[in-house]
């Protein structure tokens, strides 16, 4: 893993995430929009060795607490469920477009629920229908997500990823 | 060169980040805060990339000198509704002092221009992220102005930096006045931000007279507003779908502040805060 090259990279994801920019493709007037930062957490998480994807899972979690709300509670989620991926990607692969939709989906869902718990437990801030939020805010990123890891794939050489660790792994 | 082997364990390095974690999340939010100011600080420029605004182009344009602009039309409104709140107060004040002597003129509020560093328009918030902050004398609550009209509050403040809500943050809520010209009295109630361009006024009885295009006031708070500044416009008037007994008001605010470059912090005690006029 090239350290310095995947931060400059979680950067631009965390400045693409939080900025305005996509709000281009933002829908509804509730503004739903992909989580660059779920597909960025599941692709390392799925890709890496076991002790990269601890450290990536928990950096990105940092960063999307630093360029949100307040800090701590993304840190956790995003930690818990990039290490927990990290330990299923020996018994489950995804090379098929519609296993990683459903995977960010599935993280999305229960990362943001998780998060957004954590945020009211740390701030007290509430927000009405934000599960709902959350959920079509899933759909969404699970629906972009497949697209963006097509991209991820083809910079992964350049970030030091070894993609050969999904033949060697599976039991198929 | 040979690379020095660091042998840990995948337990050991999950509790440790997990720990760390913990820590960060058991700090209070008022020491970690400004971790967030920082990021938003350093990368302002940046995230202002994109904001959604409508182009140029499409906006209206005047065709002769009769017409004006819909944003110059909502800033003169904004300034109309104003001096008639101006003008009801005054009104309230002569009457006062017809039997009583004021002891001493009150001093006004200060005004603080702030200038927006970031706009943060998720389906979560709704926010600016200004370049002000505890040491100009903002505090949490105050009210900001933007060209004429109310359209946020402080919600959160660092040194140099503050966080401002805008009225239709999910999280916004704050007490309203109903009015139109010529009624004898403000209808009272709250605000509270949808997540979208428009705000919602819940709990109003229809026994009330509101009308489609009556103008919503920012309602006088002692401490936080001296007098009430106008916010919006009621755009949607219904009886509550569940409530039949209850108004359904939708406000649309005269200035959204999504594009503001700039705005004003009302400050009510300027020379406690260290504010000069």
């Amino acid at each position: 893993m090239r350290w310095i090259r995947f931060t400059i990279v979680l950067l631009m994801m965390t400045l693409l995430n939080c900025g305005n920019m996509l709000n281009i493709i933002s829908v509804s007037d509730l503004n739903i929009r992909p989580d660059v930062l779920v597909v960025l957490l599941v692709f390392f998480a799925v890709n890496c060795r076991t002790i990269d994807a601890m450290v990536i899972s928990f950096a990105i979690g940092f960063a999307a607490d630093i360029s949100g709300t307040c800090i701590g509670p993304y840190t956790i989620t995003f930690g818990v469920l990039g290490s927990m991926i990290s330990q299923m990607r020996k018994v489950v692969i995804m090379k098929k477009m519609t296993h990683q939709a459903m995977a960010i989906f599935f993280i999305g869902l229960v990362g943001g629920a998780m998060a957004q718990m954590l945020i009211f437990m740390k701030t007290k801030l509430s927000v009405p229908s934000v599960y709902v939020i959350v959920f079509f805010g899933a759909v969404y990123s699970g629906l972009v997500g497949p697209f963006l890891w097509s991209v991820l794939s083809a910079v992964s050489p350049w970030l030091g990823i070894r993609k050969k660790h999904y033949g060697r792994y599976s039991r198929h | 060169m040979a690379r020095k082997q660091i042998n840990v364990s995948k337990g050991t390095v999950f509790g440790t980040l997990l720990t760390v974690s913990l820590i960060f999340f058991f700090i209070p939010h008022d020491v970690t805060k400004g971790l967030n100011f920082l990021f938003d600080t350093a990368f302002s420029p940046l995230l202002r990339i994109g904001k959604i605004s409508m182009p140029k182009v499409f906006r209206a344009v005047p065709s002769s000198e009769e017409f004006v602009s819909r944003t110059e039309y909502n800033r003169l409104l904004a300034a109309y509704d104003n001096v008639w709140a101006d003008l009801r107060k005054e009104h309230k004040l002569y009457e006062k002092l017809a039997g009583i002597r004021a002891a001493r003129p009150k001093e006004g509020p200060g005004i603080v221009l702030a200038e927006v560093i970031n706009t943060k328009i998720s389906s979560v918030k709704r926010e600016l992220i200004v370049n002000q902050g505890q040491a100009n004398g903002l505090e949490e609550g105050q009210y900001i102005l933007g060209e004429n009209a109310i359209i946020g509050t402080v919600s959160e403040t660092s040194r140099s930096t503050s966080r401002i809500r805008l009225l239709t943050d999910i999280n916004a809520n704050i007490p309203v006045w109903i009015w139109r010209p010529g009624s004898e009295k403000y209808i009272q109630g709250w605000m509270k931000g949808t997540g979208t361009e428009v705000g919602k006024v819940p709990l109003i009885s229809t026994e009330y007279d509101v009308k489609d295009g009556d103008t919503v006031y920012a309602a006088a708070r002692i401490g936080y507003l001296e007098t009430a500044r106008v916010i919006g416009k009621v755009t949607d008037l219904k009886e509550d779908e569940k409530q039949p007994l209850i108004w359904d008001i939708t406000v649309e605010p005269l200035v959204s502040g999504e594009d503001m470059s700039d705005v004003a912090v009302i400050v009510m005690n300027p020379d406690e805060a260290g504010v000069g006029n």
